[in-house]
């Protein structure tokens, strides 16, 4: 047996990694969240476009998700578009079970059981998906599985629909008590 | 629209941001630099806890000294903490809770590890028994309790089943299996001994910095090994302490090892003090009296008072595996190694304790205080 101890020891170079669909929330949410997260001195890592070519999932990629301590994900509406962003997905829940990673899931204006049975946006994904891979079908149940699985696990729900609701009906009082509720969150 | 949006949204994200910042608090535990054997036996206690089943369980690591009670529940701690949303390592419960305060001091610890607030203050035992369970009854949490050698300590800090919610698992290590069978922990684990393969491994790893001896110490390498009887402290202590010596000085010390009556784990760590230099024997004894789970610049300025060398003293020990300095700068010694230290001062003078050259326990100090054998210079 080799006497490394990595997989006991720390052994991270990043606190947080961020898995989440760029063109969705990468100059919002996201881009909010890593922000706020450095300001705190979390080391964090966000991909840049360009570990994003080819067909496949890049080494550099897998090896940051490796070295961080948490994962968080974030899904959006065309999460499940890309195969990078499930793949990274599958890597982050191997690491959760192999070296007990952190994981944590955001659902960004989406409905957590929209992404655990793949509903909505995410079923027109995997409808795309299951042509495109016909030969590969182990790999798409992989990805689905991976979804339901991340779905179930602790996570924050953000939704903008409580705004939309407020302007709809445009009372004062109804703005006020929700205002106050939101700005107690 | 876009401010209340805005608030909502920054609202939202600083929780995660401090969700996350509370997780990273809990960082992982410093394990075994070369955890060899370590993996087996991490996976038999996680096969034990049986993390899916939603029952609180309680189960109980034993073995002798420096078998690596403690590096197991450390390693087991790693790999799972993750999955709980709170969890704690009460590390050394022996020597923190040696009278009554000290245990009080324990909850609160327990307490503040595991919801985060400070300034509890529980007064006294029994209280904090109460406030212990009202708190955490709801709650899954994972706890070790590291080296306890006392039911009492069990009675204070993890008491009942029904102190913890469903899915909770306690961790209690210690060398007193009677002890857990006094508290009712069904479910033990006992912590084998290394075999023979593994312990070489072990020991060639601290002495060679590979996994297995160089040609020319292999004779002296195996039996090394067999002395050490498969206990790791041993085995790294050993190790180490070949790492850079002749061949002939090991001889020497290992003959002398063996015509030592008993033969205990104390005498074989002995060889590896005995090659000391003066100036690191003598920063050893003053740690093992006085300086351990002390922050290192306090220590060596106190050290430096006396005329020694603390920098390349303490740099030396930590080579040695007498010491461990962790991320932090505390200085800390395995309980074996200690204890060993005491007892070379004991040594010095068994029955009048004005003749050693350091007091520890109040009650020497009080006694030779009142003989008048000692007068104190200012």
């Amino acid at each position: 047996m080799a006497a490394s101890s990595s997989s006991f020891n720390h052994g991270y170079v990043y606190h947080v990694f961020l898995s989440f669909r760029g063109e969705d929330t990468r100059e919002n949410f996201t881009g909010h969240l890593y922000n706020a997260l450095d300001q705190r001195g979390i080391n964090t890592f966000i991909d840049d476009e360009g570990l994003r070519i080819g067909e496949e999932i890049s080494q550099a990629l897998l090896k940051a998700i490796e070295e961080s301590r948490i994962s968080i994900i974030i899904f959006s509406k065309n999460y499940a578009n890309s195969t990078w962003c499930l793949d990274e997905l599958v890597k982050i829940l191997e690491c959760k079970k192999e070296k007990g990673q952190v994981v944590c899931s955001v659902f960004y204006n989406i409905s957590p059981s929209d992404v655990r049975h793949q509903r909505g946006s995410y079923e027109e994904a995997f409808d795309m998906l299951e042509e495109r891979f016909e030969d590969k079908k182990e790999k798409v149940k992989k990805w689905r599985m991976a979804l339901t699985e991340a779905a179930n696990l602790s996570g924050w729900h953000f939704s903008n629909g409580y705004i939309l609701i407020f302007f709809n009906y445009s009372a004062f009082s109804f703005f006020r008590i929700i205002f106050e509720k939101l700005v107690k969150i | 629209m876009f401010y209340i949006i805005f608030r909502y949204e920054f609202k939202f994200i600083q929780s995660i941001v401090d969700e996350v910042s509370r997780k990273l608090n809990r960082i992982p535990l410093n394990v075994a630099t070369h955890p060899v054997g370590l993996q087996s036996r991490v996976s038999d206690v996680n096969s034990l806890l049986e993390l899916e089943c939603n029952d609180v369980k309680m189960i109980g690591i034993y073995g002798i000294g420096g078998i690596g009670k403690t590096t197991i529940a450390k390693a087991v701690y790693n790999t799972i903490y993750g999955q709980f949303r709170y969890a704690s390592f009460l590390a050394n419960v022996r020597e923190n809770a040696s009278h009554r305060v000290g245990l009080v001091k324990l909850q609160e610890r327990l307490l503040f590890e595991i919801l985060g607030e400070k300034g509890m203050k529980l007064g006294n035992v029994d209280k904090g028994i109460n406030i212990i369970k009202d708190r955490l009854c709801r709650k899954r949490v994972l706890l070790v309790i590291d080296n306890v050698d006392d039911v009492e300590q069990l009675q204070a800090l993890v008491g009942g089943f029904d102190w913890f919610g469903p899915g909770s698992r306690i961790i209690i290590t210690t060398r007193d299996k009677h002890l857990l069978t006094a508290h009712e922990i069904g479910l033990t684990y006992e912590v084998k001994k290394l075999n023979h393969i593994e312990s070489l491994q072990l020991f060639s790893w601290n002495a060679f910095k590979r996994s297995e001896p160089k040609e020319t110490y292999l004779d002296i390498s195996n039996r090394a090994v067999c002395y050490a009887e498969g206990l790791p402290l041993a085995l790294t202590i050993l190790g180490s302490d070949l790492c850079g010596r002749s061949i002939h000085q090991w001889e020497s010390a290992l003959d002398k090892y063996k015509r030592t009556p008993n033969r205990k784990v104390q005498d074989i760590l002995r060889i590896s003090f005995d090659g000391l230099e003066e100036n690191e024997k003598e920063i050893f004894l003053y740690i093992a009296c006085f300086f351990k789970g002390e922050i290192m610049e306090y220590a060596s300025k106190a050290l430096r008072a006396c005329d020694l060398h603390p920098v390349i003293g303490i740099a030396v020990l930590v080579d040695k595996s007498l010491i461990n300095l962790d991320e932090k700068g505390v200085l800390s010694m395995h309980d074996l190694i200690q204890d060993m230290g005491k007892e070379i001062v004991r040594q010095e003078s068994p029955m009048d304790p004005g003749k050693r050259s350091r007091l520890w326990y109040y009650e020497d100090v009080l006694q030779v205080l009142t003989d008048g054998t000692v007068i104190i210079i200012c």
